[in-house]
């Protein structure tokens, strides 16, 4: 049952090198992997001769861990090739799978549809290659499935078996999808038989007993198989909702689709399609050769029910995309081909057949909108084509030196897995409480849910709650004894909570933001040299440059390189980490470098959101919004839910807006000097729009010189209350 | 494996059990994957979703209390401002204050309590008046955010119970100042909720907003006492009484109940000391520093009883505070008698004396607010 193309064409090499191409435009990424760090810190961990990493990591987990061997193999390429050889993994592991599947893909499907198919399965696939452990449950999944169709003995294929589920589940979070591959094998395996006329029962029961037990022989026991239940479908088991950890959250149930359930859902239609199809091939075969075709209620469960699985297991969590996508394809590749498209392919896999002209053209299509998603032109992403690590995982970003500056054996205290990674991996004097998934698995997520509810409530106080236990985080955090903690920066409503407290963000950078305790004396200096830096970039004499945003060898975005305009995603990151620290100035600053430049969806949705605050802020803090940014704000949406409201509304004398338009104009195009040229000086508005264009500039020289002309010692209004401000904070950082 | 030739694939029961186990517990995960609302997690007793006792319960059999609760300050920490008698506390008047030099005009509007100031760019409403009065009443200002949300403003004046309107405690910080900083303290919306958290009985909410309309202002009976449903429950059932009760308490628990709003002295940042003359607000965080509470298990009273000194030693929280000396001074002389082997007697006074002026002053927190200090102690300035 070799599974080789069986129809070699003359075309191979140029589609050898074409599957090449498309697939490191469509796989070959920045790592954005939030967990990358905590398993590099794992596997060091492991490496020095821990065989519990992550208790040996956090306070709070002593229980062994199945898949302790995770980190190890990326820990190893990290120290053999750094950045670059982890980057490397996706589009190798991608290439692997795709040129072993290729060719009995392509005699399943028929040219058309193998084009149709293989953007949707790198897309739903893609997130699964990064270097995280999920990475191994792919590989499990991918040699047990070839080991099924091997034709070994059976001894051998059961030792295959054995040391395939050993060695996945103590590298791989879910071997249990191994389990429901074996399940279904005899599926599989029978509709390869088919096709040569045999069936042969597999020894199931004995191979499920094989993979049971090797999967318990971890540090974990049998407690293997509980974890990966948990790991398949966290949210059946705890309140997941506040953790930011990427894929627990169910796909298609919230809003807005991301491509990878599109492609995932997509994909899973083409499949039914086919095996429809391939379904009623079947019946008219047997009619023609007179075959009994009883079906069995059997075989329409075991048929429904391994349809489905891929269609329920993203329901669970969002992180089973990646297995399903590959559960669809092992299938598909395993699959006999409806007969009357093996025909055309024996007939010649081209010219294509008229009948087929559609899905031609709808797989250019597909390829198309690939290509630009990965440029970025045409389909808004964070995450363009490029090498390296992505800034939203930076560790470089984060400000080390507080891990040093704190006591010994300090404790650190932090929601989610990227900032208990970063703390791990840059391995101070801080150890870290928690991590979400070792939470998860230790029946402590509520724990850290009701902290997190807590520090968003601004509960500092000890209070009781209404099921009888106790809140309040002061308390907690002292009987911790934690000392730094680190919010990721997605996680605004907490910030804004937590910098009205005695806590202060150390760092204005980084992804993960680190705060301390001002009753601290050791990082007290930090603090204040963090509270300067904070004015400086909204008030002082600064201005971002695309410089400011570079990998400095750790990123490359290749459509940058070749003059394609810069990234957006740095920026847009930095100005929302601004924003979250309430620095909507700094947020404006730090998108300007890319607004001439880029007319990213995405990026203008973060410039109209710092739009709005800053209104809001003009509202909230002088009473009215200046008439410049009601101006900006109406230029950049229609929608009337955010002009309705009153820090964007215009007032009844505020109705003319010809003299505003071409300085808005051109203030968005990203021209703010020539903005200013083009507005009149006649108002006190018109002053105050070119003091905070100047300031946005961070020209403050100018900035005071326009603030100058709007005060005048009898006069009150919002616009010189504003005015009066706006001097009093750039002074503090611009000497006349 | 041997081939053996057939025309039908096999199919085993085996399969078919475990696959549709799999379909089913797939289905099962999912619906208890959806139900989120399955992990609902526990809220603070204010903002709690479920049904609490209301007072008409409470005053079925404890009407000797309900009858007379309106009385206590307690039962009045917060008033919506849409009534005659607080409108007139301040529409009509003006008042410049010291420290911002911002001047603020208040007057009614339809019937609404309104500020304006030049130092401002709008005019504002006042829905609300915190505190009962007996001490002052302060204004916060409130406005939706565009998620839904509240914002508030602390205003920096207060009505005082001698009809002044003066600063309010705290506010001598915005010297010079303009905007909202010259209004008063800025409240996020975690912080508004809580404003109202500690002067309501309940705070109907959905996902962060606040039900305005809804809101129980003053603290009721299922403020502070967290069982009533339990306890309802049993009595309609004819069981024991199982009200908690203060008394069952540990001295300290029963403090930081009051201190939950109060202030606990486990939530003070850095260290407290008598120096720090802001502790003089935070009347159950001094209380806790006392050698008298601190020591209370020391001294046995004529009864045998061991001592017990907390909050409600001297307060009745139904009841409004007594201003006769001689009620508290008999709760120092209960313990603090050494003829009878107990606390140590005062050196400086007699036992007929007013303890209180020398141990527990009144200490002025600004011109129109004193507070007595509860760090009861022998004081060497």
């Amino acid at each position: 049952m070799k599974l080789e193309p069986e129809h070699p064409t003359s075309h191979t090499p140029l589609r050898f090198i074409w599957l090449v191409v498309f697939t490191v435009i469509m796989c070959q990424r920045p790592i954005c992997s939030p967990n990358l760090w905590w398993n590099l810190a794992h596997g060091r961990e492991v490496f020095t001769g821990s065989f519990s990493p992550s208790s040996t990591l956090l306070a709070l987990d002593s229980h062994a861990e199945a898949d302790w061997l995770s980190g190890l193999p990326f820990y190893f390429l990290w120290g053999i090739g750094g950045v670059h050889l982890l980057a490397a993994i996706p589009i190798v592991v991608g290439l692997g799978i795709l040129f072993t599947l290729q060719g009995p893909l392509r005699q399943a499907l028929g040219p058309t549809a193998f084009l149709l198919s293989l953007p949707l399965f790198l897309w739903s696939l893609r997130d699964g290659l990064a270097p995280a452990p999920q990475l191994f449950d792919i590989a499990g999944m991918f040699v047990l499935w070839k080991v099924l169709f091997s034709t070994h003995s059976y001894r051998t294929q059961s030792i295959a078996i054995f040391v395939i589920f050993l060695t996945w589940a103590n590298l791989g979070p879910t071997p249990l999808w191994g389990i429901m591959l074996l399940l279904f094998s005899n599926r599989l395996v029978q509709l390869q038989q088919v096709k040569q006329k045999t069936a042969i029962p597999l020894p199931l029961w004995r191979w499920l007993l094989l993979a049971l037990l090797g999967a318990i022989c971890t540090p974990r026991s049998w407690l293997t198989w509980r974890d990966s239940l948990i790991l398949f479908s966290p949210r059946s088991f705890a309140n997941v909702e506040r953790i930011s950890e990427p894929g627990w959250q169910a796909a298609w149930l919230d809003g807005s689709w991301s491509l990878c359930e599109w492609s995932l859902l997509l994909l899973w239609s083409l499949w039914m399609w086919y095996r429809a199809r391939a379904w009623q091939q079947d019946r008219l075969s047997n009619q023609t050769t007179h075959t009994s075709s009883n079906i069995e209620w059997s075989t329409i469960a075991s048929g429904v029910t391994f349809s489905t699985i891929p269609l329920l297991a993203p329901l669970l969590a969002q992180k089973n995309i990646p297995l399903s996508a590959l559960w669809i394809l092992l299938d598909l590749v395993s699959h006999r081909m409806p007969r009357r498209n093996r025909k055309s392919n024996e007939a010649k896999l081209s010219p294509i057949d008229s009948r087929e002209r559609w899905q031609f053209a709808l797989a250019v299509i597909v390829a198309l909108v690939g290509f630009l998603e990965a440029t970025g032109l045409g389909v808004p992403t964070q995450n363009r084509w490029g090498w390296g690590i992505a800034r939203e995982i930076d560790p470089r970003l984060f400000n080390g030196v507080i891990l040093d500056r704190l006591e010994e054996d300090s404790t650190g205290w932090a929601p989610d897995g990227l900032s208990v990674g970063i703390v791990a991996w840059l391995d101070g004097n801080v150890k870290m409480l928690d991590h979400p998934q070792r939470a998860l698995l230790g029946g402590r997520l509520q724990q850290t849910n009701l902290l997190l509810h807590d520090l968003e409530g601004a509960h500092r106080a000890h209070y009781r709650r209404d099921d009888g236990s106790w809140g309040g985080w002061v308390r907690q955090m002292a009987d911790w004894k934690v000392s730094l903690i680190v919010i990721p920066f997605e996680k605004k409503t907490l910030l804004r909570e937590l910098i009205r407290s005695p806590w202060q963000a150390v760092d204005l950078d980084s992804p993960s933001i680190p705060f301390v305790s001002t009753a601290s004396t050791t990082t007290s200096p930090l603090v204040l040299q963090s509270l300067q830096q904070g004015g400086f970039v909204e008030f002082g004499p600064w201005q971002a440059t695309s410089e400011i945003y570079s990998g400095i060898g750790w990123r490359f975005n290749f459509l940058e390189m070749i003059g394609c305009g810069i990234d957006p995603a740095p920026p847009m990151i930095q100005s929302q980490i601004f924003h979250a620290m309430d620095l909507p100035v700094a947020s404006l600053r730090a998108l300007l470098p890319v607004r001439t430049h880029c007319s990213d969806r995405w990026l203008l949705e973060e410039f109209l959101t710092v739009q709005i605050a800053v209104a809001y802020q003009e509202w909230n803090t002088f009473g009215t919004a200046s008439r410049f940014r009601k101006e900006v704000i109406h230029a950049l949406t229609r929608d009337a839910s955010i002009l309705n409201q009153p820090w964007v509304r215009f007032h009844a004398e505020e109705v003319d807006q010809a003299e505003w338009r071409s300085c808005v104009e051109l203030y968005l195009r990203g021209d703010l000097a020539a903005a200013v040229e083009k507005l009149p000086s006649s108002t006190p508005s018109q002053h105050f729009a070119k003091a905070m264009i100047w300031l946005e500039l961070g020209d403050c020289g100018r900035v005071l010189s326009e603030l100058d002309k709007i005060i005048e010692p009898d006069r009150q209004d919002s616009t010189s209350i504003a005015a009066n401000y706006w001097r009093e904070q750039v002074e503090q950082f611009y000497d006349r | 494996m041997p081939n053996q030739p057939t025309t039908k694939p096999a199919s085993s029961p085996l399969l078919v059990t475990l696959s549709t186990l799999i379909l089913v517990f797939g289905v099962i995960g999912l619906v208890s994957g959806n139900r989120q609302q399955a992990f609902e997690e526990p809220r603070p007793i204010v903002l709690s979703s479920h049904t609490g006792t209301s007072q008409q319960q409470c005053a079925e059999c404890h009407s000797d209390i309900t009858d007379s609760i309106h009385l206590a300050p307690h039962s009045r920490t917060l008033q919506r401002a849409d009534n005659r008698e607080l409108i007139q506390r301040f529409a009509g008047r003006e008042f410049q204050h010291p420290h911002s030099k911002a001047l603020f005009r208040y007057y009614e509007e339809d019937g609404k309590l309104m500020v304006n100031s030049k130092a401002y760019g709008r005019e504002l409403q006042i829905d609300w008046l915190f505190g009962s009065g007996t001490h002052a009443q302060t204004p916060l200002i409130i406005w939706e955010n565009d998620d839904g949300t509240t914002s508030g403003v602390e205003h920096s004046v207060s009505w005082y119970p001698d009809g002044q309107l003066a600063e309010t405690l705290g506010s001598d910080e915005n010297e010079d100042q303009l905007g909202l900083f010259a209004m008063g303290a800025s409240r996020s919306p975690a912080e508004t909720v809580n404003c109202f958290g500690c002067h309501s009985t309940s705070i109907p909410n959905t996902d962060s907003r606040i039900h305005f309309d809804q809101i129980e202002g003053g603290i009721g009976c299922v403020r502070c006492h967290w069982n009533t449903q339990d306890h309802v429950r049993a009595m309609n059932a004819g069981g024991e009484p199982s009200i908690e009760s203060f008394s069952k308490m540990t001295p300290i628990e029963a403090v930081d109940r009051c201190g939950e709003c109060h202030r606990r002295a486990d939530e003070m940042d850095g260290v407290i000391s008598p120096k720090d003359e802001s502790i003089v607000r935070f009347a159950s965080v001094g209380l806790v520093q006392s050698p008298c509470f601190q020591k209370q298990h020391e001294v046995t009273l004529d009864n045998g009883q061991p001592a017990r000194f907390d909050c409600t030693s001297c307060h009745d929280p139904h009841r409004p505070t007594s201003h006769d000396w001689r009620v508290h001074v008999d709760v120092c002389i209960s313990c603090h008698d050494e003829a009878h082997e107990k606390a140590v007697d005062c050196t400086q006074a007699t036992r007929e004396e007013n303890c209180l002026k020398c141990h527990m002053p009144q200490i002025p927190a600004n011109e129109n607010l004193k507070f007595t200090d509860h760090w009861i102690r022998v004081r060497n300035e």
